[in-house]
């Protein structure tokens, strides 16, 4: 008959005399408690209750693998094996005792029975709070997949309101939410995903001012936001506040997920020191982006911070994965904390929260002498200079806005007019009945000769951004007479022409 | 024990109480040695990892001490055993459980489990 050796945990050894371990002969677990009753009435009665169930502190452990007596009590035992007594000790000021009700156990049941998970993780998840910036593209997937996981407390920070080009990928939002604030819309579609979870929505922009505040005390933020000041700030605060952070970014057909500020691991600044200079990186807005890639993206951002969570799996800390999804390639590269890091580094330089907008030269202030070109403008009058009329930007890239442009047209001038977008963007709208010409941005190195060099030249696209890298590239190739049109196209439908539509 | 438990609050704190018992009379606590608490939702309970438990046990004892009990906190509740901690008592053990007001610790309770019933002191 195999000989079972019971371990006895330090909790329960006063009533086994002291003794760390005793042994028995027996070939089934309810044969050794009849035996143990019988030696050892005392300690018998510490392990099962009168009607010789298991005590809730008591866990057995056979060979390693946990064992339960209703169930495993009359199995065979078949060699000599140890068994491990486990004094579960625990107790709580609240009633609730960490437990799930029926209908959680049911509605997290293929998550509760995955090794590593469980019981445990499903109550620490409960027990967890993220916030997310930005309630869009990446925000959505990982917000819906957290509260359906069952993540306790789930804050989002954006300040704007859903728009219909929001809808091709922002799933938190539908058409019914067009024009709420999309925290109201992502809180609504959450809590009808997931009642159990606390959604705090919080329209605000995040800003070096508020974001100590904002981010102080959740356990994982998540990065969803759409522009580099947003990224620096949301690293830096996490950095400095200690918090974990989910990384994601995307950009026409490519992704980037990574966890930034885990403990030992590397930032945001020990891969990216500085941003790019701003005329270089289009947003969505402007460059596209395919729809489900930041659900790829998202998705990636929510398993890693559920992974933080659960303190279990293998964190992105260290590597930084790269999504090609034209291609459908994934690709990682490793990423250390880089001991020179400004923020992370083993001598800071950065040690509060700066200017985010100045630092990645993305600000954008009027200058004084274009609120004095502005109001030179009259109608009836000969058209103004255009170079005198300019303000600079930011880059310091020549610009004009719709009223100037206007104006312009209206005193009979007649600059070039340049189209650097798509042609299924000149579509939409265009400026051709004041003899705008459609160069996309791309074709434009190809196309110089068919801009004059030497003449007036208003360059436009979308919004701005495209067209002030245009004029960028002209200048340096000798065309000193063209400007940008500030807000772009849509600006003009805006201010200008109601009657335009705007994409 | 009142340094840790107002340390911790709001969330539970706990450990293990070692001393000497002899014969029937009552025992008398030598150390209360805090340990971390494992619960998942420390807001709401306390638990013990078993190895930590383990080697503190292991530790005492070469000093001739055995153990006698756990405590553990009570953020803003009174000291009366939850139904929980009934439940989970290991009987026999002694059992402090303290009181944390505001982030001030009050006046502790000491009880134990036989079978069903609990008695206080």
């Amino acid at each position: 008959m195999p000989e079972v050796r019971i371990r006895i945990p330090a909790a329960l050894r006063s009533h086994a005399e002291d003794r760390e371990e005793l042994r028995f002969q027996a070939a089934s677990l309810d044969e050794l408690f009849l035996q143990l009753a019988g030696s050892e009435p005392l300690l018998a009665s510490r392990l099962l209750a009168d009607d010789g169930t298991q005590r809730p502190y008591v866990r057995l452990f056979l060979d390693g693998e946990e064992v339960d007596l209703a169930v495993e009590g009359t199995a065979p035992i078949i060699r000599d094996a140890v068994l491990t007594v486990v004094a579960s000790i625990a107790g709580g000021n609240s009633d609730r005792d960490g437990s799930f009700s029926p209908d959680e156990r049911f509605r997290y049941h293929r998550q509760l029975i995955l090794p590593g998970f469980g019981e445990a993780g499903q109550a620490r998840l409960r027990e967890a709070s993220v916030l997310l910036i930005g309630a869009g593209g990446l925000g959505s997937p990982a917000a819906l997949y957290l509260a359906a996981a069952g993540v306790g407390r789930i804050g989002l920070v954006d300040a704007d309101a859903v728009d219909l080009s929001n809808l091709h990928r922002q799933v938190l939002h539908d058409t019914g939410s067009l024009g709420q604030a999309k925290v109201e819309s992502a809180a609504a579609t959450l809590t009808r995903l997931n009642p159990e979870v606390e959604v705090v929505p919080l329209a605000r922009r995040l800003s070096a001012e508020n974001a100590f505040e904002v981010l102080d005390g959740w356990d994982v933020v998540i990065d969803g936001s759409d522009n580099f000041p947003t990224r620096y700030l949301v690293n830096d605060a996490c950095v400095l506040l200690g918090i974990p952070l989910a990384y994601g970014a995307v950009f026409r057909y490519e992704g980037q997920a990574s966890v930034f500020a885990a403990p030992e691991g590397p930032c945001y600044r020990c891969l990216f020191r500085d941003p790019p200079p701003a005329d270089l990186v289009p947003g969505c807005e402007e460059a596209g982006v395919l729809g489900v890639l930041p659900g790829i993206i998202g998705t990636i951002q929510a398993t890693e911070t559920l992974k933080l969570l659960l303190g279990a799996g293998r964190s992105l800390s260290g590597r930084l994965l790269m999504v090609d999804a034209w291609s459908m390639e994934f690709r990682e590269i490793e990423i250390r904390r880089d001991p020179d890091c400004p923020l992370c580094g083993i001598d800071p330089t950065i040690t509060g929260l700066i200017d985010y907008e100045e630092f990645c030269g993305s600000r954008v202030t009027p200058s004084a002498e274009s609120e004095a070109g502005a109001g030179r403008f009259e109608a009836d009058t000969d058209p103004p200079d255009l170079l005198d009329a300019a303000s600079i930007d930011a880059n310091g890239v020549p610009e004009i806005d719709v009223e100037q442009l206007k104006a312009i047209l209206d005193c009979g001038g007649r600059p070039q007019l340049v189209d650097v977008r798509e042609a299924h963007e000149w579509e939409i709208s265009n400026l051709g009945f004041a003899g705008a010409k459609l160069i996309p941005l791309g074709q434009l190195f190809d196309r110089l000769d068919e801009i004059e060099p030497k003449e007036d030249a208003v360059i436009y696209c979308r919004s701005g951004s495209r067209s002030a890298m245009a004029v960028k590239y002209l200048q340096a190739h000798g065309f000193d007479r063209s400007v940008n049109l500030r807000g772009g196209i849509n600006d003009w439908a805006a201010r200008i022409d109601p009657d335009m539509p705007r994409y | 024990m009142a340094r840790q438990v107002e340390a911790a609050y709001p969330e539970e704190a706990c450990g293990a109480l070692f001393g000497l018992q002899t014969g029937r009379s009552m025992p008398v606590v030598t150390a209360a040695v805090p340990l971390p608490n494992r619960a998942p939702l420390r807001r709401e309970g306390f638990r013990l990892e078993p190895g930590e438990l383990e080697l503190a046990c292991r530790t005492r004892s070469a000093l001739g001490e055995s153990l006698l009990g756990f405590y553990h906190s009570h953020p803003d509740r009174s000291p009366m055993p939850s139904t929980f901690d009934l439940e989970r008592a290991v009987p026999g053990l002694w059992q402090i459980t303290i009181p944390v007001i505001e982030g001030r610790s009050g006046a502790r309770r000491a009880w134990r489990t036989e079978g069903a019933s609990a008695c206080r002191r």
